[in-house]
């Protein structure tokens, strides 16, 4: 009742400049909903009614379960040949984080939400080539009767980091190996690119920032001495055909929802859309028998309808932050302090704004937003970038990461881990991987009082 | 406490207490909306407006106790008749029981328009209704259908889900309950209405062709046993139904005394208003059109329908419509159209009107249905003239909530 009356009081504060409130991180279109393992799961609070209709079937795509061909209900069929999971819920784990891998042996699969993409080192541009022979994504998973690419193992090497008045704490780095292969040894240089399904919330807030307003937050020779450059990735559109602004994935890689959508169904679960028509998935040349197993794109259709395509970009682009939870005004000033003056702003950028145009839905159209990052790309350093030999362009670099709703992952599903591979299990274990440009900004951190430590992460679970 | 406000529960309390003490029908028709007269007369002006707004609000709570107290009711039958199936498998009462979780189920759909505008009941309701449902969590499925991460409760005494090792020996309520959305996959449901029908049902592997699932008498027949597991295969068909019965029973305790009962009853009037509006907005339009017949008619599969194993989709569908139509009209009590009347008279017959449509295209949905042509083979993408009745369906629907939120907005409420 007491935090309902405080948030009721700054609110109140705040109307005088309603529009740009820290309380209200998708601005109108916050949820309102701020706990519970539903908490992600929200659309937009400022969606027209008539609008839930469409949200409610993408939400019902978006949890069904598709099933190999043939099957008795022709619509619903066409998973695989091969694929690693077999609906999009299961992978974003009540619209939040997959779950990073465990320590495993072979009779524990490791398939909530985790894949292990395959990068060939031999590429000239940035659009990713996978294995010559086991594609752009490993899958341990095939349709009954089908060859499965293997299995993945993983082990933790713990690592010590310092903290100003603390012994030490451990960090946790993963080992990953591929075995049992199904069609024999991977391609020599090929980098295994391991990565949890990142959380869906805010997605069409951010799709709706400008162009330029991203743009003004690059800084590639870091003119301005911060040690921080902020490098936008520029990335072919397949549902706009030309080449943009990369916003969305672990290394911003997709331009558009529309985009990352159409891959996850190719690479995820095996099934075509119009942007990506191959109903064999990541199926490759070399494995016959999955180019030649049955599928469910009958007489040229796709296994995904234009119709049910939109719908699932709709749901996915319109589930709501959560309304931020801080305490107090003072606590929160306190902790966006230590924000700014550890660095961490300088790439988790607080706030932007939307864009105004009419062609914008209208729940996202003119609102000042705080994803607390730039959907940039920043060097993080040797310790988190993907395994594989030196010299590749873009190995170390990594999209800053939104930090809105963060506090609430654990209530969503309490196994979830943060960074791009789930590695480490407490933000504050997420702190101290970072590296590179955040380097200082991470030594700060270390250097903090264990007082100001917990006021800074007091301030990251509200907002 | 100011004299007022003193005043303002006193009444509260009296119009629930009459309320309570009155049988609330169901099936109330476009022309029972006349209002509580002895309220209404008694006095001019702004005393009657307030009277007639507080017994709103403890009509509001009267139907919703009387709804779910009715839902409560016809889920003790199909406990009854559970036990007597139980006692002696054959396809009579096997039949029998079908029977009851039908005309329970239809119950509990008059309640739904209370899922939304109150978030306790909403979230409650994934204990009851959960839906869709991954059936193989449960019991066996065909083999077509099977992958290798099918849980299959009946039949594995312990079995790994998601890497954990659970330990199933005992299946009862409380085992049940743990289960429900297994580690955050929201299709893992083991409790509830749709866990009941495909326990009495079976999977339908019709298709798109007629006929709901084929499940026989003697799954759980100890003397002879099909399919395996009958013993654990009748614990746990008894301990669904149980935790149904003790779920129902909570909610109604919240309502007649508990949480949401004091919620409801210390909100204002203009409060209590919007919930019933939401009610009846999101039901008609983003539930019903949406999640319920628009997910399943784009999907042409037979599994996205709601009643799935039993092929009663239609009337779920019904049922739905009529506890929009309850929430308006209230039977003889003050009901949200006596609001919308007096603010604007032809949008109320607008909204009648608009009930009206959606009646008639809902008849067409029962009769095809009792003709064999169920939800399921209506939604198959060769069953042109199928689709196009669902899709006027969707529009009638959607026109209904659009007429709704109009009335909400005359009577200046932000719903």
């Amino acid at each position: 009742m007491f935090r309902q009356y405080i948030v009721f009081v700054l609110s109140l504060t705040f109307m005088v400049n309603a529009a740009a409130d820290p309380l209200y991180p998708g601005g109108a279109a916050s949820g309102k909903i701020v706990s519970g393992k539903n908490v992600y799961s929200q659309h937009s609070a400022n969606l027209p009614i008539d609008e839930v209709l469409n949200f409610n079937v993408g939400n019902g795509f978006f949890r069904k379960k598709w099933i190999p061909a043939p099957a008795s209900t022709n619509t619903s069929d066409g998973l695989g040949p091969l694929f690693n999971a077999v609906s999009c819920q299961s992978c974003h784990v009540k619209d939040g984080r997959g779950l990073p891998p465990n320590e495993n042996t072979m009779d524990q699969p490791n398939n909530r939400g985790f894949v292990i993409q395959l990068e060939n080192e031999n590429q000239e541009s940035n659009v990713v080539k996978g294995d010559p022979v086991y594609g752009s994504q490993f899958q341990d998973q095939a349709v009954p009767g089908g060859r499965n690419e293997g299995f993945v193992l993983v082990k933790y090497v713990a690592i010590p980091m310092e903290l100003k008045g603390e012994e030490s704490v451990e960090l946790r780095y993963p080992k990953y190996s591929l075995v049992n292969l199904g069609f024999g040894p991977l391609f020599q240089r090929v980098r295994l690119r391991p990565r949890v399904a990142p959380p869906m919330i805010g997605l069409g807030l951010l799709e709706s920032v400008p162009e330029d307003e991203i743009l003004s937050f690059a800084d590639e020779q870091d003119s301005n001495e911060d040690g921080i450059s902020g490098k936008p990735n520029w990335a072919y559109s397949l549902s706009e055909q030309e080449t943009k602004l990369g916003r969305f994935g672990w290394k911003a890689n997709s331009p558009t929802i529309k985009d990352q959508t159409a891959v996850a169904f190719s690479a995820d679960l095996g099934l075509s859309t119009s942007l990506l028509r191959v109903p064999h998935g990541d199926c490759t040349e070399s494995q016959t028998d999955c180019l030649n197993a049955a599928h469910g794109s009958e007489l040229g259709s796709l296994e995904i309808s234009d119709e049910i395509l939109d719908v699932v970009v709709f749901y996915s682009s319109n589930l709501a932050v959560p309304r931020s939870r801080t305490e107090g005004a003072e606590t929160y000033q306190l902790g966006a302090g230590l924000f700014e003056d550890v660095g961490c702003s300088g790439c988790h950028r607080p706030s932007m704004k939307t864009g105004g145009e009419s062609s914008l839905p209208v729940q996202y159209r003119n609102q000042i937003i705080w994803p607390y990052s730039d959907l940039l790309l920043h060097d993080m350093g040797e310790g988190l970038s993907d395994s594989g030999s030196e010299g590749i362009i873009n190995k170390h670099e990594w999209r800053t990461q939104p930090l809105w709703g963060i506090g609430l992952a654990k209530e969503v599903h309490s196994d979830i881990g943060f960074l791009h591979d789930g590695r480490a299990q407490t933000i504050q274990e997420a702190i101290l991987w970072h590296d590179g440009e955040a380097k200082s900004s991470r030594e700060n951190y270390q250097k903090l009082s264990s007082n100001q430590r917990q006021e800074l992460l007091d301030f990251l679970h509200s907002i | 406490m100011s004299n007022l406000k003193f005043i303002k529960i006193i009444l509260i309390l009296i119009s629930c207490l009459a309320f309570s003490l009155t049988s609330y029908s169901e099936q109330t028709s476009g022309n029972e909306t006349e209002l509580n007269g002895d309220i209404q007369q008694d006095g001019h002006g702004y005393a009657a407006q307030i009277m007639s707004e507080l017994s709103f609000v403890g009509d509001y709570l009267g139907l919703a106790i009387d709804s779910y107290g009715d839902a409560f009711l016809k889920a003790r039958k199909l406990k009854f008749e559970t036990v007597n199936f139980l006692n002696n498998p054959s396809d009579e009462s096997l039949e029998t029981v079908r029977e009851s979780w039908i005309v329970a189920q239809q119950s509990y759909g008059l309640t739904e328009v209370f899922r939304f505008g109150n978030p306790e009941i909403d979230e409650w309701e994934g204990r009851v209704n959960a839906w869709p449902i991954d059936e193989s969590l449960i019991d066996y499925v065909d083999v077509s259908d099977s992958l290798s991460d099918n849980v299959n409760i009946i039949k594995n005494r312990e079995f790994l889900a998601y890497g954990k090792r659970i330990d199933a020996k005992q299946i009862t309520p409380e085992f049940l309950r743990s289960l429900n959305e297994l580690d955050g996959v929201e299709s893992n449901v083991s409790t509830g209405y749709h866990a009941i029908e495909f326990l009495l049902w079976g999977q339908d592997l019709n298709g798109s062709a007629h006929g709901p699932g084929f499940r026989r008498h003697t799954d759980y027949d100890l003397g002879s046993c099909t399919n395996g597991n009958c013993q654990r295969r009748r614990d746990y068909l008894e301990s669904a139904v149980d935790l149904l019965l003790a779920d129902i029973k909570e909610m109604l305790k919240g309502l007649d005394s508990g949480v949401i009962n004091n919620r409801i009853l210390l909100s204002s009037p203009e409060q209590v208003l919007v919930s019933a509006f939401q009610g009846m907005v999101m039901l008609s339009s983003a539930e019903l059109a949406g999640e319920r017949i628009r997910l399943a008619l784009l999907s042409n599969d037979p599994e996205e329908t709601h009643n799935c194993f039993s092929d009663t989709t239609h009337l779920a569908v019904a049922s739905n419509h009529q506890a929009v139509k309850n929430q308006y009209l209230a039977g003889n009590k003050v009901s949200v159209a006596k609001f919308v009347e007096a603010s604007n008279h032809s949008l109320h017959a607008e909204i009648l009107q608009d009930f009206l449509n959606t009646d008639a295209l809902i008849e067409e949905l029962l009769s095809r249905a009792t003709k064999g042509e169920t939800m399921d083979i209506l939604i198959a993408s060769s069953n042109e003239s199928g689709n196009q009745l669902l899709t006027r369906l969707i529009s009638s629907l959607v026109k209904q909530s659009r007429s709704l939120q109009k009335a909400a907005k005359s009577l200046n409420l932000t719903i």
